[in-house]
């Protein structure tokens, strides 16, 4: 395999009219030809991360920047809503700090709606700092409401048909610490939605500052997250459908890790949803279910708590996926430069062994900060894909590490069939010729024709659209499946399809990568057979059905009977 | 860095062993873009400031060594000798390494001197950490086969370990093997990197199911280095593949332990001197057969002022089996500082009847915690009693 080219040499040229956090564009005129993937432009959004600096570099800043895909208006496509930082004491500058909600007008094409929908909080105080959002449908009426994953109090903006009321008293699960992740699941499997939220460190103001002071302001930097007390995540329990705190008799009190990412999958095969949460510099945590909100957290003993070095890593972005096509799902994690993104192979027990190395996840992103990373078949090829969106913590790491850059390109690996990638780079777009502070990622078919688009969330920066030009090009079967009650998204149900003779697994999860919320729909490439034979759900409360044979080429709507 | 600990000062040879001749070469690198051939400039004021450098690199000063070596490169840019020790200082001194730093003084040693063997080492190993597999593996290649590298072991065994790496990213499964095993065997590289070589070679056997010659290997490894954290981290791994659950339990145990003593070492767990000293217990009550791991409780128990609990830990570690210097030495420092003073005095005429001549920075060490125990010891104390140690 060919190694990556490193940040010098991408060649992206800075017009010197762009802000300095502005992302550094791919060069003019590079071929499209061929691309997976070409941005989108004139899309119509004009939302601008803010990370409402002034100038300290508190850690706060550093690591927003999300976003969720959801389809608030109940019109079958999928709008957008971009998490909006907020100005922290001291911030001079643009004063819009609103959360924003773009309706998908078709083509691509999106209009402002944050207004006209209610789908923002105030974004005035750093309490409304939003680093994520989540869109379960809550109360189970047939649209997605909004969870915001705030640096104070979280929001639960309820969808009344279009319109979003903030419905935080009374719900139950407003988290008060920063939080950066928030899982949605029906983790007792009784019919409704339980939530577990991820929260990050405890950052005080009164600190210092960090980086080599004693050389000037030049080398200030934003502090390690040991610099500050972990922040213990959340667990909530649905009881009637207000949410209750059970964090302490399920056991997440007191676990203490700096949690930056979540994704659900039920990874040792027993039927119910367990959840990896991605901590930074801390061991990662893997809660097994065990039933009646019992869990336990065995990442020690299931060899996901650290990479292969023993070590924890800065660990942000997260991902399940069933890489190799042998049944059960392989974990992802994106960390730090020098630490390389942690590929970990399930041996179906439920136990991970670290083939970072082997799987070629490894060695390409040795130099590069990874924040967003999915699993997906870009490609629609019938194997799952990667893409690992990066971007470095320290807006001024070349002046301790001179080969270092803040803005670094994104990856792009093609799998071969049998778990082993292969990072292709620009040839995946232009976009990956560019370099850029990328944080979150997001999956899903904005444009309704049978393949997976991308939005990536910029740090400081406008977002951007990336469409997946395979176009129906190969035989594919979208899913969208329609729960029983409450969890009527049927966040957690796991789906099997039979088709010309091979077998795929996925599940119906929403929160995963970074910051983000995907698609809910399940998209498949079939390779050459032009339907799936067999479609098997396992729903969330434990049942099945089947399925089949369904026709390739669009979507099946699912119900669970 | 994957895993390579920085051991503090280092072999920096070049500078000491050469001085500044190089080379009239005027062959350029046909690496990537060119380098210009730095121009010459005052040759023994280079050398003899690159000496100074690497002098201050190997007590430590690291500050200082940086600006030594920028000095010495100033007054005679293509002094290879300086560059060859600066680039290997920021690589494996500095911390966090500086890569691009350390790659330019090895390109600009190159230019002065295309075949320098190490600084086609340095230059290997700096663009295998960038990533940069393409063009570190025919660097490493050059390096490894020139006759000279020998004479630097800690940086032969580097080299062999960063083409190992390598080879296992290239699917060349046996190469990477026999890389690491050399690197491993060379006894002149510090024994914690030899022992990281080795657990890198257990997880390559590892992956490939040769799970009773990882064992093995990772047992080496922890032979070489009893902290090694990777070697314990597989260690449990192999254990519970193989169904030794109580074994695989321990390691478990002992890996966590070790690893949170050395994880992510930033300034506030540094200073959090309650939970590295609990670590240790708890280390010392899970592996009661890791003979340095009381040697570092009672370390940590002085670094922190607990003298009683130094004195606590050195009694209750009386064994049958004679105290080494080192276990006496930090026995006198304890009871000094615990107002024990005949106590000290005691070791120390133990450990003179194994060493008459002991150090007077040993003498002074101890009246120093004794001072340290007991805010009320003067100076003139202080110098009474050593006067009286030293006569004796």
């Amino acid at each position: 395999m060919k190694a990556p080219r490193g940040p010098a040499a991408a060649l992206p040229i800075c017009a010197a009219a762009l802000a300095a956090n502005a992302a550094c564009a791919p060069p003019a005129g590079a071929p499209e030809a061929g691309a997976l993937f070409v941005e989108r432009r004139a899309t119509g959004i004009d939302f601008v991360h803010q990370a409402g600096s002034a100038g300290r570099k508190r850690l706060v800043e550093i690591n927003a920047g999300g976003v969720a895909l959801l389809d608030y208006d109940g019109d079958g496509d999928l709008d957008l809503f971009f998490a909006q930082g907020a100005p922290l004491p001291g911030h001079v500058g643009p004063a819009d700090f609103r959360d924003r909600l773009y309706r998908n007008d078709g083509d691509l094409r999106f209009t402002d709606v944050t207004d006209a929908a209610g789908a923002s909080d105030a974004g005035a105080t750093l309490d409304d700092f939003t680093y994520a959002a989540a869109c379960p449908d809550f109360d189970g009426d047939g649209d997605p409401d909004l969870y915001l994953c705030n640096v104070g109090r979280n929001r639960f903006l309820r969808n009344d048909g279009g319109r979003f009321v903030d419905a935080t008293a009374g719900f139950g699960g407003d988290s008060a610490a920063w939080s950066t992740a928030a899982a949605f699941a029906d983790f007792d499997q009784d019919g409704d939605l339980d939530l577990y939220v991820v929260n990050y460190v405890h950052e005080s103001f009164d600190h210092p500052g960090c980086g080599r002071l004693a050389l000037g302001e030049a080398y200030r930097s934003y502090c390690h997250p040991d610099e500050f007390p972990a922040a213990d995540d959340a667990l909530y329990r649905n009881d009637g459908g207000r949410l209750v705190d059970v964090s302490a008799e399920a056991g997440v009190a007191g676990t203490g890790g700096a949690g930056l990412g979540a994704v659900l999958s039920d990874c040792d095969g027993d039927g119910d949803v367990d959840l990896f949460v991605a901590n930074d510099s801390t061991p990662n945590f893997l809660w097994r279910n065990e039933g009646a909100f019992r869990f336990v957290e065995v990442g020690g003993s299931s060899y996901t708590a650290v990479a292969g070095s023993g070590l924890s890593t800065a660990a942000m972005g997260t991902d399940f996926g069933d890489v190799d096509g042998d049944g059960d799902f392989d974990l992802l994690v994106a960390n730090l430069d020098l630490e390389e993104n942690t590929f970990y192979r399930n041996d179906g027990r439920g136990l991970f062994e670290d083939r970072s190395r082997a799987s070629g996840l490894g060695p390409p992103s040795l130099r590069y900060v990874g924040f967003g990373c999915e699993f997906f078949d870009a490609d629609l090829d019938g194997d799952l894909d990667c893409m690992v969106v990066n971007g470095h913590v320290c807006d001024n790491i070349h002046l301790i590490e001179s080969a270092q850059t803040f803005r670094q390109p994104p990856h792009y690996y093609r799998n071969d069939g049998r778990g082993s990638f292969e990072q292709i780079g620009a040839a995946a777009g232009p976009y990956f010729a560019g370099n850029y502070v990328a944080r979150a990622l997001a999956v899903g078919d904005l444009d309704d024709d049978g393949d997976l688009d991308v939005v990536v969330a910029h740090w400081s920066g406008a977002p951007v659209v990336l469409r997946n030009t395979t176009d129906g090009a190969r035989p594919w079967l979208g899913l969208r499946l329609v729960g029983r009650g409450a969890n009527r998204q049927a966040l957690g149900a796991r789906v099997r399809i039979e088709a010309g003779g091979a077998v795929q697994v996925e599940e119906v999860r929403g929160t995963s990568s970074y910051a983000a919320f995907h698609d809910l729909r399940l998209v498949f490439g079939l390779g050459r057979a032009r339907a799936a034979d067999r479609v098997t759900v396992r729903w969330p409360d434990g049942r099945e059905t089947e399925y089949g044979p369904l026709e390739a080429g669009r979507y099946h709507v699912l119900r669970a009977e | 860095m994957n895993g390579i600990p920085r051991p503090g000062a280092r072999l920096l040879a070049a500078a000491a062993l050469a001085g500044c001749g190089g080379s009239a070469d005027e062959e350029r690198s046909a690496l990537d873009a060119p380098v210009a051939r730095p121009a010459r400039g005052d040759p023994e004021t280079a050398t003899t400031l690159a000496r100074a450098a690497a002098a201050r690199a190997a007590a430590g000063a690291l500050d200082e060594a940086r600006a030594l070596f920028e000095r010495a490169l100033a007054a005679d840019p293509a002094c290879v000798a300086a560059r060859v020790d600066y680039g290997f200082l920021l690589l494996e001194e500095i911390d966090p390494a500086d890569y691009g730093g350390a790659l330019a003084q090895f390109r600009g040693a190159r230019a002065v001197e295309p075949h320098h063997a190490l600084a086609a080492c340095g230059e290997g190993i700096a663009r295998q950490e960038l990533g940069d597999v393409e063009r570190a593996e025919p660097l490493l290649r050059e390096a490894l086969a020139a006759p000279g590298i020998a004479e630097f072991p800690a940086h032969h065994a580097a080299a062999a370990a960063a083409l190992a790496r390598i080879e296992a990213i290239r699917g060349r499964g046996e190469e990477a093997l026999r890389r690491f095993d050399e690197a491993a065997r060379i006894d002149g590289a510090p024994p914690r990197r030899r022992a990281v070589y080795r657990a890198l070679r257990a997880d390559l056997l590892a992956e490939s199911g040769r799970d009773d010659e990882a064992e093995a290997e990772v047992r080496r490894a922890i032979g070489l280095d009893p902290e090694n954290v990777r070697a314990h981290h597989l260690l449990g791994r192999l254990l519970g593949r193989r169904g030794a659950r109580a074994e695989a339990a321990r390691e478990a145990r002992i890996h966590e332990l070790l690893r949170e003593l050395v994880d992510h070492r930033s300034r506030r767990v540094l200073l959090d001197h309650e939970r590295r000293i609990a670590l240790r217990r708890e280390l010392n009550l899970a592996w009661p057969e890791h003979a340095g791991g009381r040697i570092l409780l009672v370390r940590e128990l002085l670094e922190c002022g607990r003298f009683a609990e130094a004195v606590a830990e050195v009694d209750g570690g009386a064994g049958a089996a004679e105290p080494t210097l080192e276990w006496r030495g930090l026995a006198a420092r304890a009871r000094a500082g615990a107002g024990d003073l005949d106590g000290a005095r005691a070791e120390l005429e133990a450990m003179r009847r194994v060493a008459p001549d002991l150090p007077l920075a040993l003498l002074l060490g101890v009246l120093q915690e004794w001072q340290r125990g007991n805010p009320s010891v003067t100076r003139a104390q202080m110098d009474a009693r050593l006067r009286e140690w030293v006569a004796r």
